[in-house]
């Protein structure tokens, strides 16, 4: 009786204590893309439910200043590759996994010292390095394939925008192709950002799939952070404000110059369109050409606001007369508009940006428009529309973009692994 | 029933110093007509860009200073012993003392750098002369009162409102509160469209100004269908809401003056009839270039073609034209270049030559084709942007990239008969445009934006 009351408490003990070791190729420490903050989510849901969560990240310095000590810094020799991958990273930081000496060595010790009973692949970048290590090991932990897109169109496309030669994409996507089809097949389970992704996964031979939708946390800001804002607007005479967040990703700036465009006519004398995050930097870096009279009017109606703390990021959004999320391509859930719907502002946005969201498209002050003509005009019938009010049951649907609520399939799939 | 108040921009002129330009011209003269018209409640104001107030100013007081300066033939509306009139003066006087032998040796490089800088030292003196009589009305306690526009009100600019850049963005902040009406005259988009033609300094604040004209205004008026086609264009590609636009004729009467019978030419160098006349800012857009080449064609086949009197301040990038033109052994001779001369010399000049020309590379309306024509003179122009509204089928067109051209024609008018012919047909069928004219569709599109 002793003993077996014993086991019974080792099992239920060792239940809880279920390790998952999650790989991705970047740190999470204070989270500012869309991808960082889902995979930040991830590991919280997985603590929350129990289990004792690593994750590590195989990061380049000069592109994340921050770490945890258990994420793993790419060598010296490995920094020139990656400077001249700027679109191919990812690669090269799944593979260095097991090509890199210094990084197969802390990754080794890692799978030593944690034993994880489960392994979490994200994004399927890591799999490239982790698939021939845990074999050279073998180690046969469970794998999961947490995916953030269908990666290799996601690539093409990515890679086509830079004006690169097919002979150079072909090799690189037919790689991610076929480590995101061998991963497919290979994890007790596959986690798609949305329905379509989940089908294509079940299509290419996944034993078992669930979708888990992108969300967002509750908008963080302080009154102080609001007022800042506010001194700043006042002071630059602009009543109007039409906000886009979005990081230096190129289908940021596709979808913004495709459905916006550089002519900012279309913004009232009293309004700005005011960027933040990343993408301040490549419009900085781009829309400055000398004696175009685009590039120089584009700055009399947009505002870049840098990359804003959490708080401030909070206070733009709360003070936003609309927010704008002018996405066309792209694969996943997009983080973007969880947090726009969340913030209770009116939103703009294209159908694209609402895939996987598809529900809220019907809340009151969301206003959907896929022609470059209809958005610009939305966008001036938004800031200037009163808001409505959210009923009880809309204030329910606009929070399902919680990332506690758009997790929680997945983690309960996850149990029965 | 009450009346339309109307406030009109009435800065350039109160700036005003030199000849009028054509911008000026505009302004005066629809001011002049809206202030005599009973119909409207006319107001005027300049824009205070120290304060960044609109300060009224009657139309009298404008008025005077321009009719004074016509009639006594000055080129230069300052008074008499003020700060302008001295800094004109004392260089003056001290360049007379010089004996004519060393003024010879003079570079005229050396020359034209000197006036540039005695230029821009006026410029500077008057501009510090005036922020210190503000700062002095400011410290004081007399800073100027600012007009408060009201709902009912329409805001009229014709003028150069690039100059001041912050006259529209204070407008725009006064509308948000105001709601009256605004109504900007574009005269042209060259810089923005065509800046080649201009150096550095005009691009950012002339397209920053129009994009702010075009966004805030109620209503555009153009000088022509080609600058409202440019207008079009501009609201087009910048996604701007685009506001009625308008095109007006300007006027081709030049001043009610009239010039005694033995008026002397401006210049010994001219002669009565003998003489070819461009009038204009000597600047690339003006295409100096072309007539120069086209007279060095007609030196190198033998062809003797009258004296080219070229009369205009000296405007953008034309420092190397102008070196050609004043020392080629080929045709200096041929050129007589007049800078800053009064209204009744260009009156004199119009009335005596022979023909006129006007090449422009670009144009928002090209006002001496109708002047020449006005005054029975046959008009070579270009055949580009508004240049052939202007002169219709009463002007005679080359491509103002082609000096082969140009000369041939030139050539032909150097046939008296030729020449006679076309004047009668000029003289038969061209109908000038009074600034009344004119006027009449400005304030019919006011009646309009207001309506």
């Amino acid at each position: 009786m002793c003993t077996s009351r014993f086991l019974h408490l080792w099992k239920v003990s060792n239940m809880a204590q279920k390790r998952i070791l999650i790989i991705n190729t970047f740190p999470i420490v204070s989270a500012l893309t869309g991808g960082q903050k889902r995979q930040e989510a991830i590991v919280q849901a997985y603590a929350a439910a129990g289990y004792k969560v690593q994750y590590v990240g195989i990061y380049f310095k000069e592109h994340h200043k921050q770490a945890a000590v258990t994420d793993i810094e790419l060598p010296p020799e490995l920094h020139e590759t990656m400077r001249q991958s700027p679109h191919t990273g990812d690669i090269v930081s799944g593979e260095a996994i097991y090509d890199n000496p210094t990084v197969k060595r802390k990754m080794t010790a890692m799978l030593l010292s944690f034993r994880p009973d489960i392994i979490q692949i994200e994004q399927v970048f890591p799999y490239l390095g982790m698939q021939r290590l845990l074999a050279e090991m073998n180690m046969q932990p469970k794998l999961l394939f947490s995916s953030h897109n269908v990666e290799a169109p996601h690539k093409r496309k990515i890679l086509e925008s830079t004006g690169m030669r097919e002979d150079e994409i072909a090799p690189v996507v037919d790689k991610i192709h076929k480590a995101e089809l061998e991963l497919t097949k290979a994890s007790e389970l596959v986690i798609a950002c949305t329905d379509a992704d989940r089908r294509y996964y079940e299509k290419h031979g996944a034993k078992r799939t669930v979708t888990a939708r992108n969300g967002m946390a509750r908008i963080k800001t302080t009154e102080a952070a609001k007022e800042a804002w506010r001194q700043q607007y006042a002071k630059q005479g602009i009543a109007k404000t039409a906000l886009f967040v979005g990081a230096a990703h190129p289908p940021n700036w596709v979808g913004f110059l495709e459905m916006i465009g550089t002519g900012m006519g279309f913004m009232p004398f009293d309004s700005r369109l005011v960027l933040a995050g990343g993408i301040c930097d490549y419009f900085e870096q781009t829309i400055n050409e000398p004696y175009n009279y685009f590039h120089l009017t584009f700055w009399q109606r947009v505002l870049a606001a840098g990359r804003p703390s959490d708080e401030s990021l909070g206070a733009l959004l709360m003070l936003a007369d609309v927010i704008v999320l002018p996405i066309t391509e792209g694969g996943g859930s997009n983080l973007k508009t969880a947090e726009a719907v969340l913030s209770g502002r009116p939103v703009v946005g294209t159908s694209h940006a609402f895939r996987s969201f598809e529900e809220l498209k019907d809340l009151p002050n969301i206003y959907i428009a896929d022609k470059p003509e209809a958005f610009r005009q939305a966008i001036v019938h938004a800031m200037q529309a009163p808001l409505q009010k959210r009923t009880a049951a809309q204030v329910d649907l606009a929070e399902s973009v919680l990332w506690e609520r758009c997790l929680m399939p997945a983690i309960e799939e996850v149990r029965t692994v | 029933m009450s009346k339309q108040r109307i406030w009109i921009d009435m800065t350039d002129l109160d700036r005003w110093s030199g000849h009028m330009t054509g911008v000026q011209r505009v302004v005066y003269q629809n001011a002049l007509r809206f202030a005599q018209a009973p119909e409207y409640d006319t107001h005027c104001f300049v824009f205070d860009d120290t304060h960044k107030l609109f300060v009224e100013v009657p139309f009298a007081t404008i008025q005077d200073k321009i009719e004074q300066a016509v009639a006594h033939g000055q080129h230069d509306a300052a008074p008499a012993g003020g700060l302008k009139h001295l800094l004109r003066r004392v260089p003056r006087a001290v360049v007379r003392r010089i004996p004519a032998r060393v003024k010879r040796r003079v570079p005229s490089l050396v020359k034209r750098g000197l006036r540039k800088g005695a230029r821009v030292g006026l410029h500077a003196a008057v501009r510090t002369k005036q922020g210190l009589r503000r700062r002095l009305q400011t410290s004081v306690g007399q800073a100027p009162a600012g007009v408060v526009f009201s709902s009912k009100d329409t805001v009229l600019l014709m003028g150069k409102s690039w100059d001041l850049p912050d006259l529209m963005p204070a407008l725009g902040r006064l509308k948000q509160t105001q709601h009256f009406k605004i109504i900007h005259l574009v005269h042209d988009l060259i810089p923005i469209f065509e800046v080649q033609l201009f150096g550095p300094g005009l691009f950012e604040p002339y397209t920053r100004n129009m994009f702010e004209i075009c966004s805030l205004s109620d209503g555009i008026l153009t000088n022509s269908k080609a600058t409202k086609k440019d207008v079009e264009r501009f609201c087009r590609e910048l996604h701007i809401p685009q506001p009625p636009i308008q095109d007006v004729r300007l006027g081709d009467d030049l001043l009610t003056i009239e010039l005694p019978a033995g008026e002397p030419a401006p210049d010994p160098r001219i002669e009565k009839g003998k003489f070819i006349l461009q009038v204009g800012t000597i600047e690339i857009r003006k295409n100096h270039q072309l007539v120069y080449m086209a007279y060095r064609e007609a030196a190198l086949r033998g062809i003797d073609l009258p004296t080219w009197v070229v009369m205009g301040s000296q405007g953008w990038l034309v420092g190397d034209v102008l070196w050609q033109m004043e020392h080629d052994p080929l045709v200096k001779d041929k050129i007589v270049i007049l800078r800053g001369f009064p209204d009744r010399a260009r009156l004199w000049l119009y009335q005596n030559c022979r023909l006129t020309v006007c090449p422009s590379t670009y144009e928002g309306w090209g006002m001496p084709i109708g002047e020449s024509l006005a005054y029975g003179k046959v008009c070579i122009t270009s055949k580009t942007s508004s240049m052939p509204e202007v002169g219709g089928a009463f002007g005679d067109y080359v491509s103002p990239y082609n000096s082969q051209e140009l000369t041939e024609k030139l050539i032909t008018y150097m046939d008296d008969k030729q020449l006679a012919q076309r004047e009668a047909a000029i003289a038969k069928g061209y109908k000038p445009t009074t600034w009344d004219t004119t006027y009449g569709q400005v304030a019919a599109f006011v009646g309009r934006v207001n309506a």
